[in-house]
């Protein structure tokens, strides 16, 4: 655990000196604002982009909910661009090390691979976090500024299982860096399995059930405050598990 | 007490490697491991630290088997890399801080072997600079007292002496004697025959992956030099 604690903060502050947690914060705060910019002022936009000649804006439309724009935001920009932008930035995290020596030196030490491998984990899911939570809560004050109040504390517990969710797809990297040199096919193979999970998961909450894309239905039920089932909690936790040990065997042997 | 049974590692796509070496080195012992390049003798010291998994063989330092208790086995050894991997965003300092939380050490104990080995390494003034600014020396001097300072049972050098000044090689070369006769085991690979002659009393030659000479010091050095001992060694393959 102490050493799991002291490899995590050695993660910090690469990314505090190579000011990661300064530009993906940024990054996510610009996706952040897009949203609920575009939803509010779509006809303003559209204007001056040359006019709205062959558009039709129905000006009856009805004004979107706080949580319907918050939920675009998630599933529009952060599931997309979002995801992709943050894979990229710890791809490498295993890969880089392994690659350059440093990974070989810490095994050295009396470091368990197990705990090298959990502190990279967390290490990752802490600064995603922090960068994600950072564009989120700004996106959070934009939206009820421009539409309605949402309750925080619903915001909160939605970004909450969301980390569960971010904590899966670090560990897909995690696992794939055991075994794959390149940081480019371990950033490209993560994004396309983290695509495949939502897409299936997006097809019915059963199915939902056994898949780590549990962890986004039942975040995105909590921003639709419709009922959540806990249960969608299970698998994402099982797959991280079972990630992890995966990693831990593997990188044994490599 | 280092020992080392049929140890063996191959490469995929490659029959180069280590075939079934055996050792045993005692406390006080440094062994010089020789051997031309791409005779194994990295592949060797990185199955020795627990970098490479071996295919076939068993490591033990004292009772402590390298495959049955890494985190122990680890805990009493020192190694230092052919060429020094460092986090380069760090300073020397913090990495000598982690690597020492790593190994428990207390802030007192640490303070007192870091003051010793700074100052003897002359890196006092280094010690708060970003490792990426270091010179490859610099940076070999920063893994010495990373491995240095946690009182090791067992030292292992991989050409340790590969970018230091000759006042560095001089401290690496009385602190290898002084600690083996406070009881430490030393192996080093190197190329420099010379220094292995006057400080080894144990010597491990390496052919195509083979132990072709292991023996102490004193029974080789009997036959002939270490250099023409070497060169009719190497001359075979």
């Amino acid at each position: 655990m102490r050493n799991i604690f002291i490899l995590g903060k050695v993660e910090l502050l690469e990314a505090i000196r190579n000011i990661k947690f300064v530009w993906l914060a940024i990054f996510f705060t610009i996706l952040g604002v897009t949203q609920p910019l575009i939803d509010k002022y779509m006809d303003v936009i559209i204007k001056s982009l040359g006019g709205i000649d062959g558009i039709m804006m129905d000006p009856n439309a009805p004004k979107p909910l706080a949580n319907e724009v918050l939920l675009a935001t998630f599933s529009g920009q952060f599931n997309q661009i979002g995801l992709i932008v943050l894979v990229i930035s710890f791809m490498g995290m295993i890969a880089t090390e392994k690659n350059s020596g440093v990974q070989g030196f810490i095994f050295t030490r009396p470091v368990s691979n197990l705990e090298y491998i959990v502190s990279k984990l967390f290490g990752n899911w802490f600064i995603s976090m922090v960068c994600i939570s950072v564009g989120s809560i700004v996106s959070y004050c934009y939206t009820i500024y421009l539409f309605d109040y949402y309750p925080f504390i619903n915001f909160l517990l939605f970004l909450l299982f969301y980390s569960l969710w971010i904590l899966f797809v670090i560990s897909i990297a995690v696992l794939l860096s055991t075994f794959i040199s390149s940081s480019i096919f371990i950033g490209i193979t993560t994004i396309i399995l983290a695509m495949i999970f939502m897409l299936l998961g997006g097809i019915n909450e059963t199915l939902a059930l056994f898949l780590p894309s549990g962890a986004l239905t039942l975040a995105e039920s909590q921003l639709q405050d419709t009922h959540s089932n806990y249960l969608l909690m299970i698998a994402p936790i099982i797959y991280i598990v079972i990630s992890l040990y995966a990693a831990k065997v593997i990188i044994k042997k490599i | 007490m280092l020992s080392v049974k049929n140890l063996s590692k191959t490469y995929k796509g490659s029959n180069k490697g280590v075939q079934n070496l055996s050792l045993e080195l005692h406390e006080g012992d440094i062994c010089a491991f020789i051997g031309a390049n791409g005779a194994g003798k990295t592949t060797t010291i990185k199955s020795i630290v627990g970098i490479h998994t071996f295919d076939e063989g068993e490591v033990k330092l004292y009772d402590t088997n390298l495959k049955d208790d890494p985190e122990h086995y680890k805990s009493m050894i020192g190694y230092s890399p052919d060429t020094p991997a460092l986090y380069n965003n760090m300073t020397g300092k913090a990495y000598i801080e982690l690597i020492a939380s790593l190994y428990k050490m207390e802030a007192d104990e640490l303070d007192e072997r870091l003051r010793y080995l700074l100052k003897e390494l002359k890196f006092e003034s280094a010690v708060h600079d970003l490792v990426s600014s270091y010179s490859h020396g610099m940076k070999q001097r920063l893994v010495l007292i990373a491995l240095l300072m946690h009182n090791p049972k067992l030292i292992i050098l991989d050409e340790p002496f590969v970018g230091l000044d000759p006042n560095a090689t001089d401290f690496l070369v009385n602190e290898m004697k002084s600690r083996a006769s406070e009881g430490a085991i030393i192996l080093y690979s190197t190329h420099v025959l010379e220094v292995a002659e006057k400080i080894c009393n144990k010597l491990v030659i390496l052919n195509n992956g083979e132990a072709v000479v292991n023996d102490s010091m004193e029974n080789v050095l009997k036959k002939a030099s270490l250099n023409e001992i070497f060169r009719d060694v190497t001359s075979n393959e």
